[in-house]
C-alpha cells in the first residue's frame, strides 16, 4: 500500500467522523460515512491529473465519488477538473476529501485551495469568458476586450522563488494573484515579478485591474 | 521546521529554507523533491532578506534540523 493511502486512512479514521475507512484495491478507498451510505474514493500519488488519468480511474472504479490528489505539488488539469465535474465526481486535496468525508456531499466537492478565489472570479460580470487551463491557472476576458493569464499563489506569504518557480511551471502569466487573505506577498515577490513581467497582486488590486478600460 | 507536525499533529512536515537563489538551491530543489516523494514534505523556500522582512522564524517559531537533531538524540 502507498504511503499516501496510509496516511490519508490514518488521518480520516483519527481526525474524521465516519464508521469505515478501509483499503480495497489499487488506490482505492472505501469510506464507510456516518450515515452508513458507503462511498469510493481514490487517493492518486500522481504530480499531475491530468483528463486520461482521471477517465482511467473512472473506468476502473465506476462507482468512486471523489478523486484526491494527495500530494502536496500535484497539479489538476483544465481537462481533468472538466471530466471529474461532468461526471460527478468531486475533486482536490487530501484536505477536500476531509471535508468531503464530514459533510457526505461528494459531487460538489472542490480542491479547498482554490475554490473560493474561483469562485469569486466566476461571479464577475465584467468577465465575458473564463478558461481554467490548470487547477491554478485560468485566462479571463474583460468586457474591455482585454485578456489575462492569471496564476492563483496560494502561499501565506509568496516569496521571489514562490513566483520564478510557478512561472518555470506554468509558464507566463499577467497576473499572480496572491490568494490568501491572511498574507501579502514580500518586497522581494514583487520585484522578481516585475523581472519577469506580471504583476503580484491581492484582491483589491486584481478587482482594480478588471474595472480598467 | 515549523508547523503543526512540530507537535505531533497535522499531515505535512512544513520546512523552510533559506539561501540564495541560484544553482545550489536548484539543486537542493531536486534532492528536496526526491525526499518528497516517499513523504508529505511542504517546503517554502526563502531570500535570507525575505525571511528578515516577514520575521517568519520568530512568528512561525521554527526550529532548526541541528536543533531538532539535538533534541531528538537526548530523547
Amino acid at each position: 500500500m502507498m504511503w499516501q493511502i496510509r496516511f490519508a486512512l490514518e488521518y480520516l479514521q483519527k481526525n474524521v467522523k465516519l464508521n469505515l475507512a478501509e483499503h480495497i484495491r489499487g488506490d482505492a478507498i472505501k469510506v464507510e460515512l456516518h450515515d452508513g451510505a458507503e462511498v469510493i474514493a481514490i487517493i492518486s500519488a500522481s504530480y499531475k491529473i491530468t483528463r486520461e488519468l482521471v477517465a482511467q480511474y473512472h473506468a476502473d472504479f465506476p462507482s468512486m465519488s471523489f478523486l484526491c490528489g494527495y500530494r502536496k505539488e500535484c497539479i489538476w488539469e483544465g481537462g481533468a477538473i472538466t471530466y471529474a465535474q461532468e461526471n460527478q465526481i468531486g475533486w482536490g486535496n487530501a484536505g477536500s476529501l476531509s471535508d468531503a468525508v464530514e459533510s457526505g456531499d461528494f459531487m460538489n466537492a472542490e480542491h479547498k485551495l482554490y475554490f473560493f478565489s474561483y469562485r469569486l472570479i466566476r461571479q464577475m460580470s465584467s468577465i465575458t469568458n473564463l478558461d481554467r487551463e490548470y487547477d491554478r491557472v485560468f485566462t479571463m476576458s474583460l468586457r474591455n476586450g482585454k485578456s489575462y493569464r492569471v496564476g492563483m499563489i496560494m502561499e501565506y506569504e509568496p516569496t521571489a522563488d514562490a513566483i520564478r518557480t510557478f512561472w518555470d511551471q506554468f509558464g507566463s502569466i499577467d497576473v499572480a494573484w496572491n490568494i490568501n487573505p491572511n498574507g501579502s506577498p514580500t518586497q522581494q515577490a514583487i520585484n522578481a515579478g516585475q523581472e519577469l513581467g506580471c504583476k503580484v497582486v491581492k484582491w483589491e488590486e486584481l478587482k482594480q485591474l478588471m474595472r480598467n478600460r | 521546521m515549523f508547523g503543526s507536525s512540530l507537535i505531533g499533529v497535522g499531515r505535512d512536515f512544513d520546512i523552510l529554507i533559506i539561501g540564495p537563489s541560484g544553482s545550489a538551491l536548484s539543486q537542493l530543489k531536486l534532492e528536496i523533491r526526491a525526499a518528497g516523494s516517499m513523504l508529505p514534505l511542504d517546503v517554502l523556500y526563502m531570500l535570507p532578506e525575505e525571511a528578515e522582512e516577514t520575521n517568519f522564524l520568530e512568528r512561525k517559531k521554527c526550529i532548526s534540523f541541528e536543533k531538532l537533531c539535538r533534541l531528538n538524540n537526548k530523547t
